[in-house]
């Protein structure tokens, strides 16, 4: 029974279109890293990498002050001024390293003043006492971090782990709602409802078939898409360095309060981002039984994943809106959002981190909407 | 010996009654549910196949009520839709087995059971074929096949030989006569022929109710002396239709020959002839025999 289901999902054309027609889009070429091959750059890593010292940043900054002049020499010498300046690759390699142990030096600095900012907070009178608390919270999570911004080469990694948010956060979406859309509504539309209900185990087994077909589906979608993506991204930028440094150093989690390597948060995102596949899995079966119809089930579940994306892209801020948008399939989807900010929810007194809030929702939401698909299925009537 | 008591079952769409009080006992044999399009005959026996609630009453298996039995009952259980569609991509011996497994055949009995009934229904060669390329005959011997996968104790069909073909009608009811068997064998249709030689017992339905129940031979003692035949001109023939439930109309040399239900002598020189079935159909539902409503099957 298993096996048969797997077929009917397997065996659409159309999946395996849109799914090519997404590869083609992950390969198209974006940047280039020619910079990082030079050996200025590889020089200056070697020199450089890891948590940068005081001296080291007020170095690069003596450095990059003396390329400016060179720049403009350069520029007053030039007949035009089209194209980059420096000329020489090798200087602009250098100019990217200083402009990142300058920027990380910034970030140093800005993260140490947080901390103090927090301390003040915490154990400052003045604040209520439930403020204090998550002030403190916030502060022992970074004091948990010990040094966490340096220079490193992070290119892959940030490519890697940002496909998660983005493209890759789009094509499983579609192509789970794609995929499973019409697991329960063909049955209706193919006329063959009527035939499967009426036997032994059509009100009962099938349902659980359909759901672990459809949970095949999505693993082997989830790891096609992104082996396919990490080999695609090696091609493009090189191989992973720098994946045991900590999240921070990741232009995107600077603000993330948790001490997680690069590597760590790529793999728990993984699989956050595979728990969330399941549940939007479980949310468009649940949609294809009630509907019959997977056209509609497609339509439906892209709006209710896809409205929380739309109001934050349209930058609506209200206090619901932003609610709404934090617990949302697409948010849990994205992952990052989980990680990137210290956000906490206020729960009987008691401060709980967001991240650990969302995915109990969830799987709560996941566990009634097995429930309710199984009991939909059982009671359903066919009329026609 | 089984036991399907229909005890008093209604079923009310929105305002519309499609079945009213519907009450019967079967045991085993073939019964025949006849009535006019309409009549209720598919409702009535998707609650017998336990796809849709009855608004009211029950249905029994041996004193059971089947909604308590509810896969007990399924497992013993044969259905056939009026219409149903089947796995454009799928093989028949892929949508046998996948229904031999939902009906509860472990592999082994699977693999067996499906080479079974594929000879049974007569598919045997095309049986590797993509359902897609198959004809509406073979659609609907598919679909008895996959009926029988469980060795039903109790068969529905649903009007099985709508959209068949005279010769393949034929042989429909000569499969379903050899596998009747002992068992429960309910068979709708509003094709008068389809029941002549098989059904053990007629259950005549009209607008959602039993209006009768009876053997093949019994139904004729309702149009005994009332069957007549006479010869009239062309012009009479629609005067004639207005006023009594005509029935085959053939040409002859010395006018039209026509075939008329009355409880009285309608013309002078009309004579009794010997009732058929199609004759009581006529008596019951006062429409024209149709020979074959093409339902729009798959
Ligand atoms: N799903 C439904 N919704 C509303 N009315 C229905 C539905 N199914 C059947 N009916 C009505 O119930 C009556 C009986 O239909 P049906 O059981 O299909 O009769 P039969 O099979 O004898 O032709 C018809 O008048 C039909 O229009
Ligand atoms: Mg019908």
């Amino acid at each position: 029974m298993y096996k048969q289901e797997c077929y009917k999902i397997f065996t659409r054309k159309s999946l395996y279109l849109t799914f090519l027609l997404f590869i083609f889009f992950m390969l198209l070429p974006d940047g280039s890293h020619s910079i990082r091959q030079t050996s200025t750059y590889q020089s200056l890593y070697d020199e450089w990498r890891g948590p940068l010292t005081a001296t080291e940043i007020d170095m690069a900054n003596e450095r990059l002050m003396k390329l400016e002049e060179q720049v403009d020499r350069e520029m007053a010498e030039a007949d035009e001024l089209e194209g980059v300046f420096p000329k020489s690759i090798e200087d602009q390699a250098a100019h990217s390293v200083y402009v990142s142990v300058i920027q990380a030096g910034e970030n140093i600095n800005w993260f140490e003043a947080r901390k103090e900012n927090l301390r003040d907070k915490a154990f400052h009178p003045t604040e209520t006492a439930y403020q204090a608390e998550v002030a403190q919270m916030e502060f022992e999570l970074l004091q948990q971090l010990n040094e966490p911004i340096g220079f490193y080469q992070t290119t892959t990694w940030s490519s890697t782990v940002d496909f998660i948010n983005t493209l890759g956060f789009i094509f499983l979406t579609v192509l789970i709602i794609l995929g499973l859309a019409p697991v329960f509504a063909d049955e209706h539309s193919q006329k063959v409802a009527s035939l499967i209900v009426s036997t032994k185990f059509g009100k009962t087994k099938v349902a659980f078939a359909k759901i672990f077909a459809s949970i095949t589906y999505i693993g082997v979608l989830f790891v096609s898409l992104h082996v396919i993506n990490v080999l695609i991204e090696i091609s493009k930028f090189g191989r992973f360095v720098d994946g045991t440094v900590p999240l921070q150093n990741l232009y995107l989690f600077i603000q993330s309060p948790f001490s997680l390597t690069i590597w760590q948060y790529y793999a728990l995102a993984l699989g956050i981002q595979l728990l969330a596949s399941l549940m939007i899995g479980l949310l468009v079966l649940f949609l294809s039984i009630i509907t019959r119809h997977a056209m509609l089930t497609f339509f439906i579940s892209g709006t209710i994943i896809g409205t929380p994306v739309l109001f934050r892209q349209l930058g609506l801020d209200q206090q619901l809106i932003q609610h709404m948008t934090q617990f949302s399939y697409a948010e849990l989807m994205r992952v990052k959002g989980l990680v990137d900010q210290f956000i906490v929810f206020r729960l009987l007194g008691q401060p709980i981190l967001y991240p650990y809030l969302l995915i109990a929702v969830f799987l709560l939401i996941a566990s009634l909407n097995v429930l309710l698909i199984y009991w939909q299925y059982r009671n359903q009537q066919i009329v026609n | 010996m089984l036991k399907l008591t229909i005890e008093n079952i209604s079923k009310t769409f929105k305002d519309k009654q499609a079945v009213t009080g519907f009450s019967a006992e079967l045991s085993e044999g073939v019964y025949a549910l006849l009535g006019p399009n309409g009549a209720g005959k598919t409702t009535l026996m998707r609650m017998l196949a336990d796809i849709l609630n009855p608004s009211s009453g029950r249905i029994l298996l041996d004193g059971n009520d089947i909604s308590i039995m509810g896969n007990r009952y399924r497992d013993i259980l044969g259905y056939l839709p009026q219409e149903f569609g089947l796995y454009r991509n799928f093989t028949a011996i892929r949508f046998l087995s996948y229904f031999a497994r939902l009906k509860g055949l472990n592999k082994q009995e699977t693999t067996t059971r499906v080479d079974e009934v594929l000879e049974l229904v007569n598919l045997q060669k095309d049986r590797k074929r993509k359902l897609k390329t198959y004809s509406g005959g073979m659609k609907r011997r598919l679909g008895i096949a996959q009926a029988l996968l469980n060795d039903p104790k109790l068969l529905i069909v649903d009007e099985p030989t709508a959209g068949l073909d005279p010769q393949e009608r034929v042989r429909f009811r000569n499969l379903l006569s050899e596998i009747a068997g002992d068992r429960i064998v309910l068979l709708s249709t509003h094709i008068v022929s389809d029941i002549e030689y098989i059904a053990k017992e007629v259950l005549l339905m009209r607008q959602g109710t039993l209006i009768q129940r009876s053997t093949s031979e019994q139904l004729l003692d309702n149009v005994k002396d009332k069957v007549w035949k006479c010869t009239v001109e062309q012009n009479a023939l629609s005067q004639l239709q207005k006023r009594y439930k005509v029935g085959n109309i053939q040409r002859a040399e010395t006018g039209i020959e026509v075939r008329i239900v009355s409880d009285q002598q309608p013309l002078a020189d009309a004579v009794n002839v010997t009732p058929t079935l199609e004759d009581v159909y006529l008596y019951f539902f006062n429409e024209e025999v149709t020979d074959d409503v093409q339902t729009g099957m798959l």
